[in-house]
């Protein structure tokens, strides 16, 4: 049983032209993470790092309080990876890629393993390469939960999908979280409804780095103001985030805080009436200052 | 010695390819036995060349292939996705090549040169299995670590670079090649040499180990 989740402690990634991190952060057991960034970002690889499909250039990984081991196979029996597309082997069927999976791990259940395929309504004899994107999917979810795993990755599960097949996904992915606690999801993608459906707290990754770490519920309480670029702001510690687009300084605050009082009295100073829009964040952290 | 997992993955090797395997070792039985029909009064040794060669070909042929596939498909990045250590993916997938050549090589040279091999060559036949078995694992290292033209060329042409030498220097009558033969039939050269070959293959092994364990796993996928 998980007593404290996952935490990254200044970890880095470096390929030529390319570096991850620093990065810091824990998650907690049983929330459930969204990562999201443009292509480029970094979240592949940052999945890579976490799931031991890349080696760490520094820093560490640590899960509780052990540090995870680069091949460390008892890390991937508490974790699962899935893929944007799942690459199983397209002549085996159903069943035989979870007999195989079932062979690897030595804590599989194979009776949740039943359960799972017939609740996701995977036929056990249909070979896996005439499955749809979206029950290649399942089949991932289906070989990466049958071990009970605590930390469930997936990376952009849903790109590609048709908006019922995606609905579908976020449904069965709230429903297996909230039955199997304290199972904690980390979810990548750049289609910013799957957050909104799935994730409690949001990480937003660009050109390598945390621009943005915050709960979805956070959002809702922030302001967002609008104000000369020529005004010289000094960095509150209210401040969530800041960007320049358009000749226009946009900073985002608790609604609540004296600086939002503050930045509501400066000349020129307007606030956006929707507030922080998860694509209004999303679109701002292109150009965070 | 093998654990769950490494059974678990040859066995997954050898249901994925079990048509390709039976039927390449059946084509090349039918050849040899085609071959031994067709001249009936050939002598033995002629024969024992073509099915050395045609094991040999086969080797490198199954060893390309089975990783070919891992890294072409992505399938290894499945694999590494779950608790099986990079040990247990080398290891096995020497397991199902050996499996494929220990049971090619004993078809074929059983039904063809039994008479040939048994018992008087028994320590000949042991040496040229080693000998095709360290061939079968240089093609699948060579194929981990190379692009498929590459991975494919490779392990024929360090093969190639041992043994045209010696034919050559065989043909121009020089000393070396006649003393070695000496050595072969008279002294202990089949077990130095099938020592030597043991030694190739757990380098081999180990060396492809080493590199997979540096490897992230984009590096094994194409």
């Amino acid at each position: 049983m998980v007593t404290s989740g996952l935490e990254l402690r200044q970890l880095t990634k470096t390929y030529p032209g390319f570096q991850l991190g620093p990065l810091s952060c824990r998650l907690q057991p049983g929330r459930s993470y969204g990562l999201v960034g443009p292509n480029g970002a970094g979240k592949t690889t940052l999945l890579n790092v976490i799931s031991l499909q890349a080696q760490a250039s520094g820093g560490e990984v640590r899960f509780g309080d052990t540090p995870v081991r680069w091949s460390d196979t008892g890390w991937k029996e508490r974790i699962s990876y899935v893929r944007e597309t799942p690459s199983f082997y397209g002549e085996l069927s159903v069943a035989r890629t979870l007999r195989l999976a079932s062979r690897l791990y030595r804590n599989w259940d194979e009776a949740f393993a039943a359960s799972l395929l017939s609740r996701l309504e995977l036929a056990p004899e249909k070979r896996v390469e005439r499955l749809s994107k979206g029950n290649a999917v399942k089949l991932g979810i289906v070989t990466a939960l049958a071990h009970r795993a605590e930390l469930l990755i997936l990376d952009e599960p849903t790109s590609g999908l048709d908006p019922t097949a995606r609905a579908e996904m976020h449904e069965i992915l709230r429903a297996l979280q909230r039955e199997h606690a304290p199972l904690t999801l980390l979810f990548s993608s750049h289609i910013l409804e799957d957050l909104d459906q799935v994730v409690d707290d949001l990480f937003i990754l660009r050109n390598g780095a945390f621009v943005f770490e915050g709960a979805m519920r956070e959002l809702e309480r922030l302001a967002l103001f609008r104000v000369a670029e020529t005004i010289d702001l000094r960095k509150s510690p209210d401040v969530r985030l800041m960007w320049r687009k358009n000749g226009f300084l946009w900073v985002a605050v608790p609604r609540d805080c004296p600086f939002a009082t503050t930045l509501s009295t400066l000349p020129g100073c307007r606030e956006d009436p929707k507030g922080l829009t998860l694509s209004t964040l999303y679109e701002g952290t292109a150009h965070a200052c | 010695m093998l654990n769950t997992r490494i059974r678990a993955l040859a066995a997954k090797d050898l249901q994925l390819h079990w048509r390709a395997i039976v039927t390449s070792q059946l084509a090349i039985v039918g050849v040899i036995l085609l071959g031994k029909a067709m001249r009936p009064h050939g002598r033995p040794a002629e024969l024992a060349v073509l099915v050395f060669t045609l094991n040999y070909l086969l080797a490198g042929y199954w060893g390309e292939w089975l990783v070919s596939r891992e890294k072409g498909k992505g399938t290894v990045a499945w694999l590494r996705s779950l608790p099986v250590t990079d040990f247990d993916l080398v290891t096995s997938k020497l397991v199902a090549q050996a499996f494929c050549i220990v049971s090619l090589w004993a078809l074929s040279s059983g039904l063809s040169l039994w008479d040939f091999f048994f018992p008087r060559l028994m320590a000949t036949w042991a040496v040229v299995l080693l000998a095709i078995l360290t061939f079968g694992a240089l093609s699948l290292t060579c194929r981990w670590r190379f692009r498929q033209k590459a991975g494919q060329v490779l392990p024929f042409a360090l093969a190639a670079g041992l043994i045209v030498p010696f034919v050559l220097a065989r043909r121009w009558g020089a000393d070396v090649p006649r003393q070695l033969e000496a050595l072969w039939t008279h002294g202990g050269g089949k077990a130095a040499v099938a020592l030597a070959l043991v030694v190739c293959y757990l380098a081999i092994w180990w060396g492809t180990l080493a590199w997979i364990r540096r490897s992230d796993t984009s590096r094994l996928v194409e």
